[in-house]
Formats: structure tokens, sequence, C-alpha cells
């Protein structure tokens, strides 16, 4: 029912408005406009979005909803950026054919780089607007951050999953990238709680790319991206976690030193 | 009146080598307070460290009797707390209704369907219910203005720190965010930071003067305005050795150290009072 609809059956029947406006039901004139602004925003409210509705349905909490709705990374730029990126790395990997085969490099190089640039949108101050509103609210920072955090990721992540699964070849190098991505991450998470996500995201991105170039002039495709980088990511991606956790209440306040 | 009282004891904020504020105490008690003071004086930095956003440095800040410094007492002073930026913190391609579930939901209100009710209450107060669909980008200034008010009011916090609540707002928006606020400084305590002397001061009970990072005035608006009795006067000139401001076609209001023998004295206004003592 719109309110236009709303307004012709307050009309046609004549007790209901006595029901609001009646002194002998509200005396208060503030609690009446109050009640009659509450009607007109349930009447009103728009019907809630598709990410919103799918949300709900898989059980997210009514209070978390719009905290992940409302991330700013969540934006179509960004989201378009990422399937862009994707493309690319895809295209790069997947052309490759027989001696060639080592540019899946390309692939493992960028997909890490991915989410990490998604965390570092999800919450800098420069990217959202909402940042002092959110700081002076009375939601745990932290909480806040690792929703944003985890929607952008878990976005990302699974795209990359999507891309990785729909290359020619490869076999399980396909999905070296994962435990890097998870250490590059959760550093830059880790590095937000003292300096600005996006230079955290953006230093620990130009070390990742050090050491895989390094890494990959030094060694073989399968060695650069073999257990012993996936050990070194695992421990990297606990490490962060720990310090995350410890540092999380930097997250709650700003600091001006 | 049982509105919350803000103290501040001692107070120091840099930012780096630079000394932003310098306090030594100062009490806000229910009803509203207006912080004047030319940009750059210190005022925003002062309600950002009242507002909890940003981290006390030296000195201590009592907000309803919680320490800031303290992260549970931090959330019980939040969960009380309206706050407006001085930059409005509005996302231009958010709608106005998600915007207001938005801050609800970091406001701890649970329920969506409260949320909704909130929202619906908060816009009708600060007459936006017509463009609740609308996206923010497409409002005006003012509008945009109403908004972040509007945000700062969901959940009915009993503490208000406003950061030029009155910027961008047309003559008749002006009045009726100016009502507003005075009916919410009877039973709250109102705090904001405003360069419109005469317009918003007038209707606080107390006006705190801060130069240079520095409180250099507490009182009452009379107070204030008695600040500059004996050295306003108003001519066809604008006299070099004081501060003149153009109030009609060729006529200058000047406040001065004195009056110019040449010269009458007019009754000051609260601005006469706020120029008089941040010209020295």
């Amino acid at each position: 029912m719109t309110m236009q609809e709303f307004d012709k059956a307050m009309t046609r029947c004549g007790e209901v408005p006595r029901l609001f406006a009646g002194p002998s039901v509200v005396t208060d004139p503030t609690r009446h406009s109050a009640n009659f602004a509450a009607i007109e925003a349930e009447i009103d409210a728009p019907k809630p979005g598709l990410l919103a509705r799918v949300l709900l349905r898989l059980g997210v909490s009514e209070d978390t909803v719009p905290l992940v709705t409302a991330t700013p990374a969540l934006r179509r730029s960004w989201i378009a950026s990422v399937g862009l990126a994707m493309l690319f790395a895809l295209t790069s990997a997947g052309s490759n054919t027989g001696e060639g085969a080592d540019r899946i490099v390309v692939f493992l190089t960028l997909a890490p780089l991915l989410p990490l640039a998604g965390v570092a949108l999800a919450f800098s101050p420069k990217v959202d607007p909402t940042y002092e509103v959110a700081l002076a609210a009375p939601i745990d920072g932290f909480r806040l951050f690792l929703i944003r955090a985890m929607t952008v990721l878990g976005g990302s992540t699974l795209g990359l999953l999507i891309m990785s699964a729909l290359m020619p070849s490869g076999g399980l190098q396909r999905i070296a990238w994962l435990l890097p991505a998870l250490a590059t991450t959760s550093l830059a998470m880790a590095l937000s709680t003292r300096f600005d996500p996006l230079m955290a995201a953006a230093s620990v991105g130009a070390v990742w790319l050090l050491i895989v170039t390094m890494s990959v002039s030094a060694s073989s495709v399968a060695d650069a991206f073999g257990p012993v980088m996936q050990v070194v990511s695992a421990a990297i991606a606990s490490a962060g976690a720990i310090a995350l956790g410890q540092r999380r209440r930097r997250l709650d306040i700003t600091s001006d030193r | 009146m049982n509105a919350p009282t803000i103290a501040v004891r001692s107070l120091e904020h840099r930012y780096g080598n630079r000394e932003a504020l310098r306090v030594g105490q100062l009490t806000f008690e229910g009803g509203a307070t207006a912080i004047l003071g030319p940009n750059g004086s210190g005022k925003t930095t002062l309600l950002r460290l009242l507002a909890t956003v940003t981290e006390v440095q030296q000195g201590t800040v009592r907000v309803a009797g919680f320490d800031p410094t303290d992260h549970l007492e931090r959330t019980a002073i939040r969960r009380r707390l309206g706050y407006v930026a001085q930059r409005d913190g509005l996302p231009p391609r958010m709608r106005v209704r998600a915007f207001c579930d938005y801050v609800g939901a970091l406001k701890e209100i649970k329920s969506a369907r409260l949320r909704r009710r909130w929202t619906g209450w908060v816009l009708d107060r600060v007459d936006l219910s017509d463009v609740a669909n609308e996206r923010i980008g497409t409002l005006s200034g003012g509008m945009q203005r109403r908004l972040s008010i509007a945000q700062a009011l969901l959940g009915s916090p009993d503490m208000l720190i406003l950061d030029e609540p009155l910027a961008g707002l047309d003559g008749k928006q002006r009045i009726e965010i100016a009502n507003l606020l005075v009916e919410l400084a009877k039973s709250n305590t109102v705090v904001c930071a405003t360069h419109q002397a005469e317009e918003l001061a007038t209707l606080c009970h107390r006006v705190v003067v801060v130069d240079d990072g520095q409180p250099v005035f507490v009182g009452t608006p009379h107070d204030l305005a008695a600040h500059a009795e004996g050295r306003v006067w108003e001519s066809e000139t604008a006299d070099p050795n004081a501060t003149c401001r153009a109030v009609g076609p060729g006529r200058f209001r000047c406040v001065g150290q004195g009056i110019p023998s040449n010269q009458a004295p007019v009754p000051p206004t609260v601005a006469d009072g706020y120029l008089a003592i941040v010209r020295h």
C-alpha cells in the first residue's frame, strides 16, 4: 500500500483517524506526531534490496544486514574493477599452453591483491564518508571492521575460486594464491590498527610483489608458490590475526598524534 | 532538568608539534552551549574529544560521569550521544532511508522494524520525510545538513554534539533547526560549534568563545554582549583601528577599544561581544 492509498483509506474510514488523533487516545502531540511518522515509515518502507534479502534468507541478523550492505567497497565501481582484474588474470593464465604455462604466475600474483585492496577500501577513512559517524556510535569498531572485511574478503575469494576452477590447467597450483591472500589481508588488517588501511594495504601489496618477483626469478613457479610459501603464508595469516585481536580496541577511536 | 554533564580538566591536544587545544577547566551542563571561535581556533578538536571520536592525549574528560579513555565507559557514552561531524559524513549513493537504517544499526537498534520507526520519526523532525527514498547525493546542501542532524537524533540521545549545525541552511531552515535545537536543549545537553554568533549563540544558555586553542570567554549570551558595552558604534566609514562590518548600504558597525569622540555608542549584541574578544 502506498502512502496515497493509505491516505484515501484513512479518509474513507472515519473511525481510524480518531484512533490516532482523538484526545482520549493520544494526548501528547509529540507522541501523536511520532506515531504518524512511524506509520508512514512502515508503509513507505521500500522492499529490502536483493543483497539484503539474500543475507536475511541466509540467516544474517537484522542488525548486521545494513552494516554489510553499506560497506563502501561494495560499490559498483569496486565490483566492476575486481571483475575486470580477475578477467585479466584469467585471460593471462588461460591463454598459456605448453612451455608458456609458467605464466600462471600472473594469476597467482594478482589474486591475493584483490581481497587486499577490497579490505583496505572497506574501512579507510579516506574512502568511507561515514567513518566519524560510525566512530561516535556505540557499535564495537572491531565488529564493524570484521563484518566489512569479511564481506569483501568473502566476495572476492569466491570470485577468485570460480576463476581458478575455470582455468584449463594447473591442478592444485591454481589455488596456491589462497593462503598468500589470507596472509596479506590478515597482515594489512593488523597494520590498519596503527596506520590508514589504504597505506597498510599498499605497503603489504608492494612487499608481496617484491617477494614474488624475487622468488620467481630465483626458482620455478611451482617452487615459488610451493610448500615453503604456503607454510610461511599460514604463519603470517595466524600472526596477523593474533595481532589484530590484540589491538582491536584501536579500531574504536582515532589518534591525532 | 536531569541532563548529563560534560566536564574537561587540564586538557591539551596536539597535532604533531602544533598545539591545537589547551583547556584548564570547562563544564557543559544541561541546556545548550554554543562554542564560538574563528576557523582553526580548536572548536572542532574540542567537539571531537567530547564526542569520544579522538583519543584524549593529556588531561581528563568526563561525559555523564564516564571516562572515554576506558573502552566500556566510552561505549556507555556513545549510547547516549548524537554527533554531527563538521563534514557531513554522508554517502552520496545511499538512499536517505537506508542511511538512517545503517546509522540505526550502528547505534545498536537491533530490530529492523524499530529502526524504520526511528527513521520515520527523525526524518519527520527535520522535514525530510518526502525525500526518504531519494539518493543522498541528489539532495541540496541544506537537506544534507538536516539529514546529518536527523541521524544524530536516532535513538533519542540525551547529549548532542553538533559541529556547525546551521552551515549550508537557508533562512527558513536555519530557523527550523534552531527551534529544534532549542526544544531539544530543554531536556538534553546540547553543545554546538558555530560561526554564527548572533543567530545560534543568542539562543543558547551559555557561550564559550575559543581563540587560538584556549577558551577566552565562558558565560551567558547577555554577558558576552555586555563585554562590548561602550565599544560599539555605527558610522558611514570603516575605522581601520576597529573591527568593522557592513550592516547596510554605506553603513558600518564597528567594535573597538573605545568610542571615537565623534561617534555615539549603540547597544552591543552577542556578535559585538564576540568580535570584541577575538579581536584581541
